[in-house]
């Protein structure tokens, strides 16, 4: 699940519990409609309603907790499962008869990453290549060595995406790149 | 907060997963007319029908539930700040944040007369706006100054303000 999705639920959660919050201690207080602040939790009027459900209770508490269940399931493979978008699954190239050249979408990015990493001042390149054809989005995360020139490198990358947009035919439809400075590092950051 | 979120989401669904089950399992049970399994029915029923919303142990766990929730709601909507950095000079391009607060505060510590430095970088107007906290001599400020905006100039394409600020080491007498 993305950072905006677990923000999104967290922040859904945090509302009902505080509305639960305000509810109970408004019932507490006596001030919340409806609600008689001496009476039990379990009324016997919802007890008697209970009752009444038999069998039918049971069996929508048991569908109840078979669905949270679910969800749960849901929730925990969706947490686990990180893909940021639909790769792109493979490419045609312009086709010379007789024939066609089919390219695998992973190898289209690993090329790219091997191009980047050519500069010493990239210590490891990563690629995704997510969309479709001719205009996929371009995903690159670089690790940049701290003393590297950085306007030299952003030169490298241009390059680089030259030549593979001239290789594949392809003109990225957006473009993504996240350099790390990565090195020792004298100093901590707290 | 990201991580924690995620953490916090992963136990989630483990808590609705092994719930669900249970309440399921349960259910079964009830039906059969079979010893529970986990769950102390009688008891529960009888906390239900035995506490009143206007007892104290009710109010202070809605108390408690309540100020969760508005905990809960402060730390997700609160501005957080961001993981990267967008590159001025370059369109598309980013740095990662703390990677750039380590390599700020390496470049101001290394400074003449400054033994340790903080660095918080922010993002204003497109504009990288880096905040020096650095233990040393006052006097080298102007140093660290410097340093600070060159390699900001460096990663980022272009630097304007540098604010930076040199708090003198106690001497243990």
């Amino acid at each position: 699940m993305t950072n905006a999705a677990n923000r999104t639920l967290w922040t859904v959660i945090g509302l009902l519990l505080t509305v639960a919050g305000v509810a109970g201690v408004l019932a507490n207080r006596g001030w919340l409609p409806g609600v008689d602040a001496d009476a039990p939790l379990a009324w016997p009027e919802l007890r008697e309603w209970w009752q009444d459900t038999d069998p039918w209770g049971l069996v929508v508490v048991g569908l109840l907790g078979l669905v949270a269940a679910v969800l749960g399931l849901i929730l925990l493979l969706a947490e686990l499962r990180r893909r940021p978008a639909r790769a792109l699954a493979e490419l045609r190239l312009a086709h010379r008869q007789p024939g066609s050249t089919r390219v695998p979408g992973g190898v289209i990015g690993h090329g790219l990453e091997r191009d980047l990493a050519r500069d010493p001042g990239i210590r490891h390149a990563a690629v995704a290549v997510t969309g479709a054809a001719p205009g996929p989005d371009l995903w690159i995360q670089l690790d940049v060595e701290q003393r590297a020139d950085f306007a030299a490198i952003r030169e490298h990358v241009d390059e680089a995406l030259d030549r593979f947009s001239r290789t594949y035919g392809l003109r990225p439809r957006r473009l993504d790149i996240t350099a790390r400075v990565v090195g020792p590092a004298p100093a901590r950051v707290r | 907060m990201r991580v924690i979120n995620r953490l916090a989401s992963l136990l989630l669904g483990l808590a609705l997963l092994a719930g669900g089950l249970l309440a399921a399992v349960e259910a079964v049970l009830v039906w059969l007319d079979r010893a529970p399994l986990l769950i102390d029915r009688q008891g529960w029923y009888d906390t239900l029908t035995t506490t009143r919303f206007s007892d104290n142990g009710f109010l202070v766990v809605a108390i408690v539930v309540g100020l969760a929730g508005l905990l809960l709601l402060v730390l997700q909507l609160r501005r957080w700040r961001p993981t990267r950095l967008s590159v001025p000079a370059a369109q598309g391009w980013h740095v990662q944040r703390r990677s750039a607060e380590r390599l700020l505060a390496g470049v101001a510590g290394g400074a003449s007369g400054v033994s340790t430095a903080r660095v918080r970088l922010r993002e204003r107007r497109g504009d990288w706006r880096p905040f020096v906290t650095a233990v040393g001599d006052p006097s080298a400020r102007p140093q660290v100054e410097a340093a600070v905006r060159d390699e900001v100039a460096r990663l980022a394409g272009r630097s304007n303000g540098v604010n930076v600020t040199v708090v003198q080491k106690r001497r243990v007498s």
